[in-house]
């Protein structure tokens, strides 16, 4: 009885096998699993029905995969490559089309992947710090004095870390450089110095070794670096045996204790660790502001609790130390602080690709469609000799594939050499808004994602191109009777795909054209600086007391002086431009005393005697400083045009005395007036600056500025060889021109200019083309009826007039709805925008004209052509 | 000299096997058999742990058909046995086996000639 339905059971399941399959091995399966049942059933019935259930579902199993295997290789396979063949045929017959198609969808898809491989990896990739969303940054705020993104001081630091609860780790850190040796000559990499918390904080292991620990953070302990991936790699061969080297880093040994992960500099964008000192940073002065502060805050902390019991802290601060009273703390996200200042260009830049992008998918729709009419009658004859809509559908799509497959194959030399053109001409870094702070501009990785997003860029923009010729091909018909009034409806939507090409190129231009707007009043403002000409460096690293330190620079300063060609050299603390803060604070006689406890601090610069003519500072007022105000006596100070008119609002500040309690210099007397220089960045207007003699406390490392007769570049290696005959121990780095540094500050713009224009290049003559192809088609599709218009009198000029009316007509409608579009982009990104609001007329008139002109162009190439047309020979045609 | 280089070529686009493909025609070398049989003794070479539903089997069967490998052939002089079909190895079919042994035997060699993990 078992054995019968068993095997019952066994029959019906093998029915799901193929026929042919059945045929061949049916009986032999049957017999087989019948002796196997029989020896089963000896056994036990279980056994027996165990073996039936197993069997049977082994065989509807086996049975539904050699079926879908079988059905795969008969219908898919073979139907499918019978299609490409066709398809590719087709594609042969009309190469140029084929390779216009190409090199649109190419362009577009590479600019796509591009921007994708960008917006990834910059905005949406996952943070290389676990739990980041716990991470935060901590910034030094002084609302009523303007700074909201400031630096806290080291003694203030540790006495936050110790009184917090909030925190898993709160860590200090300070941008700095740290001098090691290549090739016997001192060179000075970008580092961060930071205390322990600071890894402990992003919670990230060093991938070599370890990162640094607290009984590395006292001084007098060893000295220790940990290296950045990148640092690894280049000066080290990534040789695992690093990790414990000793290497000269600030001029002393110090031991290689671990290399990062690459990952880990994704923000911080320098090359090595050092410690911090924590006893040194404790015992500097309250207002001695420094470093900014990384956190991870506890599983139950909150933001807002965390800065509350920060501010507590600051607030006690406070009351012994009255010059803190203001200063509050201001924590964020930190992974917000490297994607704000990128968003906004980051948006620009996204619209302008999707524009370009929407123009290549009408252009392409165009083309398909003119090209769509003339298979018409091949569609029509597949259809009539019993080609199915299905069948027509499958050829559409095998072309969609085919052409995405090699558009996407074409568009990595075009995503590949944008990224090499991005790397190379795009600022590296970016400020973070209201702050000295300076973030990675971008990244960039070509993962998964970004293929992913590649093939479906591609699959969209010829999928979405083809569905106009689809809805045609849906109509085709052996039968006429219908064709006049299928041709007049197709004649509408190119139309329709010309114009919004146009309005998309519009928009794209006048985005370009506002970008350029911006840069041009970018370049009109005035720094303050006569860049033209002048070499600037930073130099030295010394150590000592003040005195010898001065000396150097004084040194410095005689020897450079003699090198042939070189006009005048100044130091200063810093090169402007560069975001970098130093404030001393102040007492100004004879003025209003400040509300008790607030002092007063403002920026201050030392430089020397030559530094304002070297770097073009005009003098506004009274003089600037003499080589007598450097060998003693009553200190003497400067100050900027925005000091003066901050504290000596209509009076002349020359002669009005000050002290200043930064270095013990003092009572001084202000000599002189000079311009304002900006700064932090271009586009924010110069704080009101203080400059003293260098020699007054002077710093170990200072801007060396050299005005030279010739091109600055010339005389590096004798300015430099100048600067090591003094002390050849001492590092040279960041050497730059004047005018480089003003570009650099101008970097972002200008990049976004570029980018913006090179994808309007590309952009418009694209649409020109649509509006040419559009025309050249249309005027061919109306051969008849310009015929028939000619024989009933009209002229060719007149003919000719219809044509260009409609195309211009069409272009005034295509440029309106683009700057339409531009000024509502441009509102929502006004942020990049200088000067200029994105209705401004004269730039939204310069792009009217030259999508008007490249229309009327594209149109009357084709319009020549009716002169041919003969009103007898075009009936004769028809 | 070059069709020597052909026919390994021929023989190296099958490599490697995968292991009960192996186990199939390590049995096949020893001498013809059916798919029940060979069914059976994959199990039994392997010591249980690979087994192949029947229907499996068969397919693979046509696979190495198709591919040359083995072919359909009477049943052996002592068989009874009319309703099954057996199957014996080609030329081919016996050059990649011995191959895929010697391959599986060169790589074992090296596997034991390497230091053991964590020895010191």
């Amino acid at each position: 009885m078992i054995v019968r339905v068993s095997t019952a059971l066994y029959r019906a399941a093998l029915l799901c096998y193929p026929m042919a399959f059945r045929t061949r091995f049916g009986r032999e399966l049957l017999s087989g699993f019948e002796d196997e049942l029989r020896g089963r059933v000896a056994t036990s019935t279980s056994a027996a029905l165990g073996l039936t259930l197993l069997r049977c579902g082994g065989a509807v199993g086996q049975g539904l995969a050699a079926r879908a295997q079988t059905e795969f290789r008969s219908r898919v396979l073979a139907g499918w490559s019978q299609e490409l063949r066709v398809v590719a045929r087709n594609l042969m017959r009309s190469p140029g089309h084929s390779l216009v198609s190409l090199a649109i969808l190419s362009t577009a898809v590479g600019t796509s992947t591009l921007l994708f491989a960008i917006v990834y990896a910059t905005l949406l990739a996952p943070s290389p710090y676990p739990d980041a969303e716990r991470l935060v940054v901590g910034w030094g705020s002084n609302v009523s004095n303007g700074q909201l993104r400031d630096v806290v001081s080291g003694a203030n630091y540790v006495d936050m870390s110790d009184g917090s609860t909030s925190f898993v780790a709160l860590g200090a850190i300070k941008g700095d450089g740290a001098v090691l040796e290549e090739e016997g000559r001192p060179v000075v990499v970008p580092a961060l110095r930071v205390t322990p918390e600071f890894f402990e904080a992003l919670d990230v292991p060093a991938t070599l070794g370890r990162t640094i620990d607290t009984t590395e953070t006292f001084s007098g302990s060893e000295p220790v670096i940990v290296l950045s991936h990148q640092l690894w790699i280049e000066r080290f061969e990534s040789s695992p045996d690093v990790v414990g080297t000793r290497i000269r880093v600030d001029l002393e040994f110090a031991t290689v204790i671990g290399v990062m992960g690459a990952e880990f500099g994704t923000l911080f964008p320098v090359q090595a660790y050092l410690p911090l000192y924590r006893d040194v940073i404790a015992a500097q002065d309250r207002t001695s502001y420094n470093y900014w502060m990384i956190g991870r805050l506890a599983e139950t902390a909150t933001i807002e609790r965390a800065s509350g019991e920060l501010d507590a802290t600051m607030d006690v601060i406070a009351e012994t130390d009255p010059r803190l009273r203001n200063w509050s703390v201001l924590l964020e996200p930190l992974d917000t602080i490297g994607k704000v200042p990128v968003r906004a260009p980051m948006l620009a830049l996204s619209a302008a690709v999707g524009l370009l992008a929407l123009v290549a998918t009408f252009n392409l729709a165009g083309l398909e469609l003119v090209r769509g009419t003339t298979r018409t009658p091949e569609w029509a004859v597949r259809r009539a000799l019993g080609g199915g809509r299905g069948h027509l559908v499958r050829l559409m799509v095998s072309e969609t594939a085919l052409l995405a497959g090699v558009g996407c194959l074409l568009s990595f030399p075009v995503a590949t050499g944008g990224l090499r053109l991005l790397r190379h001409h795009a600022p590296a870094t970016i400020p973070v808004p209201g702050s000295a702070a300076q973030v990675t501009s971008f990244h960039a990785s070509f993962g998964w994602a970004t293929l992913l997003w590649m093939a479906l860029t591609a699959l969209a923009i010829i999928g979405l191109s083809r569905v106009p010729a689809l809805v045609q091909a849906r109509g085709a018909r052996l039968d006429t009777s219908t064709r006049t009034t299928a041709t007049a409806r197709m004649g509408r939507v190119r139309d329709s795909f010309v114009l919004l090409q146009l309005a998309f190129a519009s928009a794209l231009l006048m985005g370009a054209a506002l970008a350029g707007s911006t840069m041009k009043n970018i370049l009109d403002i005035d720094v303050g600086l006569a860049p033209e000409n002048v070499l600037t460096m930073y130099a030295g690293n010394v150590s000592g007391d003040a005195a010898t330190r001065a000396r150097y620079f004084t040194d410095i300063l005689g020897a450079v002086q003699q090198v042939p060609g070189v006009r005048s050299v100044g130091v200063n603390d810093y090169v402007p431009l560069q975001s970098e803060d130093d404030f001393a604070g102040l007492l100004l006689h004879d003025r209003p005393p400040p509300p008790p406890g607030s002092g007063l601090r403002e920026e201050w610069r030392r430089v020397s005697s030559d530094y304002f003519a070297t770097a073009g500072v005009a003098v506004l007022d009274g003089r600037g400083f003499e080589p007598a105000d450097y060998t003693g006596g009553r200190p003497v100070a400067v100050i900027n045009r925005a000091f003066a008119s901050k504290h000596y609002p209509g009076a002349d500040p020359v002669g009005e005395t000050l002290t200043i309690w930064n270095g013990g210099i003092g009572d001084a007397t202000i000599v002189g007036v000079v311009a304002d220089v900006r700064r932090r960045g271009i586009l924010v207007a110069a704080p009101p600056v203080l400059y003293a003699p260098f020699h007054l406390g002077s710093r170990g490392n200072m801007a060396v500025f050299v005005a030279t007769e010739g091109p600055p570049e010339a005389l590096l290696d004798s300015v430099r060889e100048a600067i090591w005959s003094v002390d050849s121990s001492q590092p040279i780095d960041r050497v730059l021109t004047l005018t480089q540094v003003v570009d650099a500050a101008v970097g972002l713009h200008r990049f976004t200019l570029a980018v913006l224009l090179a994808l309007a290049g590309i952009a418009v003559p694209l649409a020109s083309l649509g509006a040419f192809g559009v025309t050249a088609f249309a005027l061919r599709a109306r051969r008849r009826e310009l015929g028939i218009r000619l024989a009933l009198g009209a002229t060719h000029q007149r003919l000719a007039a219809r044509v260009l009316r409609d195309a211009v007509a069409l272009g005034v409608a295509g440029i309106t709805g683009g700057l339409g579009l531009a000024a509502l982009a441009g509102s929502l990104a006004r942020s990049l925008l200088v000067g200029v609001t994105p209705y401004a007329i004269v730039p939204a008139a310069a792009v009217s004209c030259i999508v008007l002109a490249s229309v009327i162009i594209a149109t009357l190439i084709p319009v020549r052509g009716l002169r041919r047309v003969e009103a007898a020979e075009s009936l004769r045609v028809e | 000299m070059h069709f020597a280089y052909m026919q390994n070529a021929q023989i190296e686009k099958f490599l490697p096997l995968k292991p009960r493909v192996s186990l199939m025609l390590l049995t096949l070398r020893d001498s013809p058999a059916h798919g029940y049989r060979l069914m059976h003794a994959i199990e039994e070479r392997s010591g249980g742990t690979a087994r192949m539903d029947p229907g499996l089997v068969y397919r693979t069967l046509v696979r190495l058909g198709t591919q040359g490998l083995i072919k359909e052939c009477p049943p052996p002089g002592d068989s009874t046995d009319r309703r099954r079909r057996y199957y014996r190895l080609t030329e081919v079919g016996r050059r990649v086996v011995d191959a895929e042994v010697e391959r599986q035997q060169l790589l074992l060699g090296q596997l034991q000639a390497a230091p053991e993990v964590g020895r010191q």
